[in-house]
Parts: structure tokens; C-alpha cells; sequence
């Protein structure tokens, strides 16, 4: 009886521990919409047959391969597109290869209008794909529930920034009232961070769940005292920003130092722009140990113009150049006239938000704030420092994988001690022990370490070493990931009922249940499953009260696995 | 304090102004510059400030009370 207890304990102490280890200074979020591109169609085939191909030419070419082929439509009966259904694609194009009548024959592609994000100005941020904007997006919350204070010459909530969780803030600028951007530089800077995102409006924005707080501390001109940017940091810290954004600097300033080294030691990261001298010397204060400095390149990769580098630059990125065409940094932003317009901006302050996203989009993921400096830095793309780029330039997708990776083997072994337990629990044999762990740490975590493998780009390479909650993900509908009745014990009790009644599929419900029991509870811990729909403690309940339900689910499978075992012994 | 030099209108952020000094030092100038006088010589009235600001082109800063073509 003791040994039960001892094992209820264990149950119990092990599930506190994935609570008091998750993070306390992320927010809780909502996810955005999301959703994907590009599939190919089975067993469809696209075939261009020489132009002005007759309809008995085309019935030729389409019994060497047995189908039926039809105009694609009667306007494209003089370019002679065919399309068909065959048993076997590739069979098919070998069949037509170097046939006289054949142009070309190709799988049918069918592109999704739904392509995200459909921002109708998304084609010319070089930027955001540059530094793995659309890899992040795909598998994290983009940065929802962080708080980012933008110190800067104020924001405006434009035309898309609509969408945007923007808070009230405030301005230490003499003689103005509110935050309001009356220049146009802050209103860039917070767009790049979280400008409103697959909205059908303008561009796109790294962080689009993030909120942010504007502090203004720089005039019109795009000037500011001292005194008055550091209030807005103090500002910044208090209001419970997670992230600082300076887009500015100039000479040391030991107030400015001060309120920076107080922010930090609160665990709000600080990112500063590294100057636009363009020659060596970081501003400050870019300048400080304190902050992340951030040096600009331009579409090309290479380090822009006007970029200041040399000790103090911690890591590059895209910032604009805009002596090549469609090489400045795209923006929804105030025009100064009372309205709003698109403009490419270059500079090291357009380069620092996209650090800054970048963040954003981790801490959302649940790392901590020197977690994510870390990271951001090891994950760059370079060959150790140097005084240009820093540690690298940024790649955000290098860094949400090297996430997703530690999140699946902590949840793998997380799900793979809930299983042993709970089978200890009841008394099984050592067999279905060990089954149903490495079942529950599949399912739970998926197989992670076979991330850093150069597998083919395949769903079953992605249902492989994905958690099973994440399927959707991986099967083109990220959104349903956060579908309140998939994140519960719904799905683990109805495979209970189809595979708990057999002695054979047992492990796979008894391993199933646990795993997505212990996926569940991590996800509540770490805030990196968010229910639709239900407010932020409402929806940790939820993922916990399922994540009980399928421990129960899972100790009455191991009790039936129990007499069986004793029965046929 | 008055300022000579080559008015230059600099494409960082969302646009900035700098002051090409005849003895070659770059002051960035913050207040009223009028666009049409980009590119012209200059003479400038203003205090140095100790501020920080998007430009960042480094240098001294110089708040323009009044500014004219030479």
C-alpha cells in the first residue's frame, strides 16, 4: 500500500515540477489564423501538348498512358493544356517524356487562395523571409500575450495595425499628451513587430500576437533627452513590458545605463540599434553589455551602408538598403499629412524590431528572457563573432526549431514517466511498461531527435516527430491545434474504447492516453497550448482537467491490462 | 552658435537632416529644415543638445532655431 502511495506521490510531485519549471513571465494568449500553401493533387497530371495539338492527337497521347485527357478549359484549347486523372503520376510523366506531340507533363498543383499570410504587399518583405519570419509562424503563436514597449517617437494605430493589441502607453516628450506617433518612425518600428498580419491589408509583421506598449520619448524631429528616455524605459518596466525596443542612440548616457541595468535585472530583454555611422563604433546604447545590439544588412545579406559595426554588435539583421530596388523595409506607417501610407524605411532602427520579433515569438513559446538572448545569438547564421554581424545574422527558423526540439524530448520524457508510473501503479507486467512509455513519449513529444536529421520534407517525416496535438499542424490546419474539445481527453477516450479491449493494441491506448495527458499538462505549464475561446485561467483548468481525465483513463486501461495478466498467468 | 556647411537631407528612418561642415565634421540638425533647401550651403543658428535620436549618424547634435541659404 505504501509503495501505491509512493507511486501516487511521484504522480503527483512529477506534475507539480512541469508547473513550477514552466515560465512566469509570459502572458497568456490567443492564437491567430493560420494555413498553408501548396499540396499536389494524387494521381492528377497536367499535360502541355504541342501548340494547336488536335482533340485525336491529344486522345492518342492519352491512351499511351490510359486516361482520359481533357482541355484544361476551351480558352486553353490553342496552347493545347490537357489535364487527367492516372493511376500512376510518375509512371505517366516517364511515359510522355520526349514524345513528340508532349511539351511538357507535370502533377496537378492546386494553390490554396488561403496562402498565409495574404497581406497583398507580403511579396516585397524580402525581410521577414530573410530571417525565417513564415518557418516561425508555422509552429509557434507568434509572439501572442508578449508585451513589447516600442520607445520611440510614439505609435499610431494605422490602417494595419488595426488588428493589433496596442496599449494605451504614455509620452515623456514636454508638450505632447499621449503616445500618438508624430513622426512616423515609431509606427514603422511597431509595425515590423506586430504589424496585423493574414488580414488581407498591407504587409505582414514578425510577431503578429504580440501586443505593444508605445512609450514616446522622441519628439517629431526624432530627437529625445536623455531624461526623458530614460522615464520611458523605467516606464517600459513597470507597465510589464517583456521586451524593449531601441531604435535609437547617440554618446553614453549614464542615466539611460542605469534604467536599462534596472529593466534588465527584472528580466525584460533590451534590444538597441546599433548606430547608422557607417564605420566602426556602436552607439550607445546598442553599445552596452546590457542590451542586444543590432547591426542592419540589406537584401543581399551583406552588411547595409550605413551601418555602424564593431564591439557591440551582437547580431545582424535585414534593416533595408535602399540603393538596391525594393531593398528598404516595408511598413504601414503615419505620412506626416494626417493619414498613413507604405514605406520603405532603411536604417539600424528597422533592423533592431526584427529582433525584437523574434523575441517576441520565443518568449511566446515559453522560453525564458536569458533563454531567448541565448538563443537568439547561437542560433544566428555566422562563423563565431565578428564585428560586423555579431554572433550571425538572425534566423528565427533555426531558433524555433532548436525550441520545438527541447519542448519535444522534455515532453517525450514527461509523457514516458506518467506511462511507467501509472503502469506501476496498477501492477503490470514489465512488457506493457515499456511498450506503452515509448508509445506515451511519441505521442507525447514526438520523436525530436530525429529533427536534426536531414530527412525528406514528407508528413510522415512531420507525424514522425511531431506530438500528436500537433498533427494538425503538420496536415496543413494549424488552427485546430487549439481547438478546445482536440486538446482534451476526447480523442484519448475514444481509441480507448476502439484499442483498450484488446491485450495486443492495449499499450497503444494505455500509451496514447498518457501521452497526450502528459502533452496536455506541459502545454498548461508552459502556456504553449491555448484553448479557443476560453480566458486565460479558465483555459489552464481545461488543459489540466483533461490532462487528469486521461490519467484516469489511463490507470483503468493498466487495471484491465492488471487482470489479464493475472488471469493468464 | 552659428553653423556653416552643405545641408544634406540623409535616407535613414523616415528621413533626417545633417550638416556637412567646411572643416569636414557631419552635425545632425533637428528642427524646422525646410526640404528645399537639401543640398544647398547654409548657414545655421541653433544649440548643441545632448540627445539621442533614430537618426544615429554619430557627431554632435544641433537643435536649428533659424536656418538660411548662403
Amino acid at each position: 500500500m505504501l509503495q501505491k502511495f509512493g507511486l501516487v506521490g511521484a504522480l503527483v510531485g512529477v506534475s507539480a515540477l512541469v508547473f513550477a519549471l514552466g515560465p512566469t513571465d509570459v502572458a497568456r494568449h490567443t492564437p491567430v489564423r493560420q494555413a498553408l500553401s501548396v499540396e499536389v493533387g494524387g494521381g492528377s497530371l497536367v499535360v502541355d501538348l504541342v501548340d494547336g495539338a488536335t482533340p485525336s492527337q491529344r486522345d492518342e497521347v492519352a491512351r499511351l498512358i490510359d486516361a482520359e485527357l481533357e482541355w484544361v478549359h476551351p480558352l486553353a484549347e490553342d496552347e493545347a493544356l490537357a489535364e487527367g486523372w492516372v493511376s500512376d503520376v510518375s509512371a505517366a510523366i516517364a511515359a510522355l517524356a520526349g514524345h513528340p506531340l508532349v511539351e511538357s507533363a507535370e502533377p496537378e498543383i492546386f494553390l490554396h487562395p488561403t496562402a498565409f499570410p495574404d497581406d497583398p504587399m507580403y511579396d516585397r518583405q524580402w525581410n521577414l523571409r530573410a530571417m525565417g519570419a513564415p518557418e516561425a509562424w508555422a509552429t509557434t503563436t507568434r509572439g501572442a500575450g508578449v508585451v513589447v514597449a516600442v520607445v520611440d517617437t510614439g505609435v499610431t494605430q494605422v490602417e494595419d495595425l488595426a488588428g493589433t493589441r496596442i496599449l494605451t502607453g504614455a509620452s515623456f516628450v514636454p508638450g505632447t499628451r499621449t503616445a500618438a506617433d508624430d513622426q512616423g518612425h515609431g509606427t514603422h518600428v511597431a509595425g515590423t513587430i506586430a504589424q496585423t498580419t493574414n488580414n488581407g491589408v498591407g504587409v505582414a509583421g514578425v510577431a503578429p500576437g504580440a501586443t505593444v506598449l508605445p512609450v514616446k520619448v522622441l519628439s517629431k524631429y526624432g530627437f529625445g533627452s536623455a531624461a526623458w528616455i530614460a522615464a520611458g524605459i523605467d516606464y517600459a518596466a513597470d507597465e510589464g513590458a517583456d521586451i524593449i525596443n531601441l531604435s535609437l542612440g547617440g554618446g553614453y548616457s549614464k542615466v539611460i545605463e542605469t534604467a536599462i541595468k534596472k529593466a534588465r535585472a527584472r528580466g525584460v530583454l533590451v534590444v538597441a540599434a546599433a548606430g547608422n555611422g557607417g564605420r566602426r563604433g556602436v552607439g550607445y546604447p546598442g553599445a552596452l553589455a546590457e542590451t542586444i545590439g543590432v547591426s542592419a544588412t540589406g537584401p543581399d545579406g551583406r552588411l547595409a551602408p550605413y551601418s555602424s559595426y564593431g564591439k557591440g554588435v551582437d547580431i545582424a539583421a535585414p534593416g533595408g538598403d535602399k540603393t538596391k530596388s525594393g531593398g528598404g523595409i516595408l511598413q504601414d506607417t503615419v505620412d506626416g499629412k494626417g493619414g498613413h501610407h507604405y514605406a520603405e524605411f532603411q536604417g539600424t532602427s528597422m533592423a533592431t524590431p526584427h529582433v525584437v520579433g523574434a523575441a517576441a515569438v520565443l518568449l511566446g513559446q515559453g522560453v525564458s528572457a536569458d533563454a531567448v538572448e541565448q538563443l537568439l545569438l547561437t542560433s544566428a547564421r555566422g562563423d563565431g563573432w565578428n564585428e560586423k554581424y555579431g554572433h550571425g545574422q538572425l534566423d528565427l527558423a533555426a531558433a524555433t526549431q532548436h525550441v520545438s526540439g527541447t519542448l519535444g524530448g522534455a515532453r517525450f520524457a514527461l509523457a514516458a514517466v506518467f506511462a511507467l508510473l501509472i503502469a506501476q501503479l496498477a501492477g503490470t507486467g514489465k512488457g506493457f511498461q515499456l511498450v506503452s512509455a515509448g508509445v506515451a513519449g511519441w505521442v507525447g513529444g514526438g520523436l525530436f531527435f530525429l529533427g536534426g536529421l536531414p530527412l525528406p520534407d514528407a508528413t510522415v517525416v512531420g507525424l514522425l516527430t511531431h506530438p500528436l496535438l500537433e498533427w494538425p499542424a503538420v496536415l496543413a490546419a494549424p488552427d485546430w491545434v487549439h481547438f478546445p474539445l482536440w486538446l482534451s481527453a476526447t480523442l484519448p477516450a475514444g481509441l480507448a474504447f476502439l484499442f483498450g479491449a484488446f491485450r495486443s493494441t492495449r499499450p497503444l491506448a494505455f500509451g496514447l492516453a498518457c501521452g497526450i495527458g502528459a502533452h496536455l499538462l506541459h502545454g498548461a505549464a508552459t502556456h504553449t497550448l491555448v484553448p479557443w475561446w476560453l480566458p486565460a485561467t479558465a483555459g489552464s483548468m481545461w488543459l489540466v482537467a483533461n490532462a487528469t481525465a486521461c490519467g484516469v483513463l489511463g490507470l483503468g486501461l493498466a487495471g484491465a491490462q492488471k487482470l489479464e495478466e493475472a488471469r493468464s498467468a | 552658435m552659428t553653423y556653416q556647411g552643405k545641408l544634406k537631407q540623409v535616407d535613414l528612418g523616415a528621413g533626417a537632416w545633417v550638416l556637412q561642415t567646411n572643416d569636414g565634421e557631419n552635425i545632425q540638425l533637428v528642427g524646422d529644415v525646410p526640404a528645399r533647401l537639401a543640398g544647398c550651403s547654409v548657414s545655421v543658428q541653433g544649440r548643441e543638445v545632448e540627445a539621442m535620436g533614430f537618426a544615429m549618424t554619430g557627431g554632435r547634435i544641433v537643435e536649428v532655431s533659424q536656418i538660411s541659404e548662403r
